[in-house]
């Protein structure tokens, strides 16, 4: 206690140099986490993207949406390929706008043998079609107010006078993030097109697609659910190139084409090539503020040094002396580490109450880890080199000095 | 009791090294009041450093109330400094920039015996006659108000035994005379072991034992 009382004591001395850091490192250690927040979307997306079975497959975009003739042509071409023997099936979002307790979702239809492998077990809940006689749906996002998992909730249209209602079960619920997938990226450059552009933060109420269910959505749109500009062809595991390469010749009379595994090998090029490009910077800013972080530990033991030795003089041993010392520095680290682990968390929790949207960012125990250990490495230093001054510092050649 | 048997200390000056206390022999009984003396470089304040626990000593022994310094680990030494010794340096030794309550109080903040620390340094301070500086900085104090200061910072722990390093080096002279006073007031009255450093013949008139070191030897044990 009497040791604590003294510590804060201590601190008076510095106490502005110590304020600036703080703000300084809690700068860093944000943009930081941020750069590392990009790299973790990046690394899901990739994750996310190959646990969904789109190997072997065919992406297309429209990149003339708005030209009809364009959309037209597209869709006989997607239509002619119903019956091809080499197409196991063609994906895309198909979805409707709908509001639960004045919360806007999108009520979308999934793929069974797609989306619960992409996502994996649910935290909370579980993939179910049916239960209790009512369509089950998963949230991706914020769950709505007063509507835990596993209670029942109407769904109604956002499109004024329709009248089109759906009762449905909430049988589970998306981890945070809520990365949903949307198809509608692409880029000339092939290298570009990686998973990360496919996912975005959303609330969406997953809906096992069926003919059924294909008809409520439509009626949720008025009849009108909107065009398919973009997607994936998945072919059958046995298809040729020769048979893939006709299918993508077929479509890429009207839409531009990719197939799914240069998307996945350029994923996985972009998520190892993305921390040593998103890194630099912060790491650059992290190193200049540790530095001064140092130094101004190196400077307040030299300036300390005639009070250490009246400490030592007054019983002190070196021990607590060192303790004291380093401490004194590294208070201001502790309280930037716990901060921005804190500040971490509650973005991360706002972020998953819907409160607000983090676009391709990932927040969570990794920046905790992250955060600590850079933090301790820090800390390791500065007590590294306390120890070496405080070692090298002698009492009695401090006393002599005076004396003189 | 403190009892120095053929003390050695070496100090190394580059790739020299200079033999600042050779063979020192000396006994300092409980209550005595003891002034060293000696021109510049004659060991002086090596000897009372060793003597304070301060610097240790490269042979030799010292007992200090039974126990061998020599043999005790740094824990130890900073236990004894705090609890048994207390300094009084020529530049006080005082932390400038912050209360003379709380440079009375640091030692307490080092011992092990739990105290009511604000009300023993105003006790202190009553007995070295300066408690109503107390809240003062040190900075806006006399010289003479520091050194007494210092000596309330020595005399809190109950130390047995006061080393001043040229206590009065930085004083005029009535102020010297002041602080010899309180000196010689504390060891009459607690029966404290006094050893002073000093170059001031006033101040070594004031010792009942005078020991004069030149060249790291003792040349002369006087008693007055």
């Amino acid at each position: 206690m009497k040791k604590i009382k003294l510590f804060f004591i201590g601190l008076k001395g510095y106490m502005l140099s110590l304020i600036t850091l703080f703000f300084v490192m809690i700068a860093v250690l944000l943009v930081l986490n941020y750069s590392f927040s990009q790299y973790l979307f990046i690394n899901r997306s990739g994750e996310l993207f190959g646990n969904g079975h789109f190997d072997n497959g065919l992406y297309f975009q429209n990149i003339t949406p708005y030209d009809q003739d364009s959309q037209i042509r597209l869709d006989e071409s997607l239509k002619s390929l119903e019956g091809n023997p080499c197409v196991k099936k063609v994906t895309h979002n198909i979805n409707a706008s709908v509001h639960i307790n004045n919360e806007n979702y999108q009520l979308e239809l999934y793929d069974q043998e797609i989306y619960p492998d992409m996502y994996g077990t649910l935290p909370i809940g579980d993939w179910k079609s049916m239960e209790d006689g009512k369509y089950c749906v998963v949230i991706g996002g914020v769950i709505p107010k007063d509507v835990p998992v596993g209670e029942t909730v109407v769904l109604k249209s956002i499109i004024p006078n329709n009248s089109t209602e759906l009762e449905v079960k909430i049988s589970g619920a998306l981890a945070y993030p809520p990365m949903i997938l949307k198809f509608g990226y692409y880029s000339s450059d092939k290298k570009a097109n990686t998973a990360d552009k496919f996912y975005i933060h959303d609330k969406v109420l997953y809906l096992p697609k069926n003919d059924t269910t294909l008809k409520i959505v439509t009626e949720f749109c008025d009849g009108n659910t909107a065009p398919i500009t973009s997607g994936v062809v998945k072919y059958i595991d046995s298809a040729t190139e020769k048979q893939k390469e006709e299918v993508k010749n077929i479509i890429s009379e009207n839409a531009a084409v990719l197939y799914t595994d240069t998307i996945l090998e350029s994923t996985k090029s972009y998520v190892s090539d993305s921390l040593r490009k998103i890194l630099p910077t912060p790491s650059f800013l992290l190193l200049v503020s540790a530095l001064s972080y140092i130094s101004i530990a190196v400077l307040s033991i030299y300036k300390k040094k005639a009070d250490y030795t009246i400490y030592y003089i007054t019983g002190c041993n070196k021990q607590t002396m060192h303790i004291l010392a380093s401490l004194q520095v590294n208070i201001t680290l502790l309280i930037t580490t716990i901060t921005t682990c804190v500040g971490i968390l509650i973005l991360k929790n706002m972020a998953a109450k819907g409160m607000y949207s983090l676009p391709c960012l990932i927040f969570g125990w990794q920046n905790v880890v992250l955060t600590c250990s850079v933090a301790l490495v820090i800390f390791l230093i500065v007590v590294f080199v306390s120890s070496l001054m405080l070692r090298r510092f002698s009492p009695v050649e401090q006393l002599k000095l005076t004396k003189e | 009791m403190i009892k120095l048997n053929n003390i050695n200390k070496y100090y190394k000056i580059g790739k020299n090294r200079f033999h600042a206390l050779k063979n020192v022999s000396l006994e300092i009984k409980d209550g005595e009041f003891v002034s060293i003396e000696g021109k510049s470089g004659a060991g002086k304040s090596t000897l009372v450093h060793i003597i304070g626990c301060l610097d240790n000593f490269d042979s030799g022994s010292y007992i200090l109330d039974g126990v061998s310094v020599g043999d005790m680990k740094e824990s130890a030494l900073s236990a004894t400094r705090n609890s048994k010794i207390g300094f009084v340096m020529q530049d006080f030794a005082l932390i400038s920039h912050e209360s003379v309550i709380f440079n009375v109080m640091l030692p307490l903040y080092f011992s092990k015996i739990k105290y009511n620390m604000k009300s023993r340094a105003y006790d202190m301070l009553e007995q070295v006659g300066i408690a109503d500086q107390a809240l003062k900085s040190v900075n806006q104090l006399s010289g003479g108000q520091k050194q007494r200061v210092a000596i309330a910072r020595a005399l809190i722990t109950g130390c047995s035994i006061i080393v001043a390093d040229e206590p009065t080096g930085a004083l005029d002279t009535k102020t010297s005379e002041e602080i010899m006073d309180l000196l010689i007031n504390i060891n009459q009255s607690a029966g404290t072991t006094v050893i002073v450093v000093t170059h001031d013949p006033t101040v070594s008139a004031a010792a009942e034992r005078k020991i004069i070191i030149s060249d790291g030897i003792i040349k002369k044990d006087i008693m007055s």
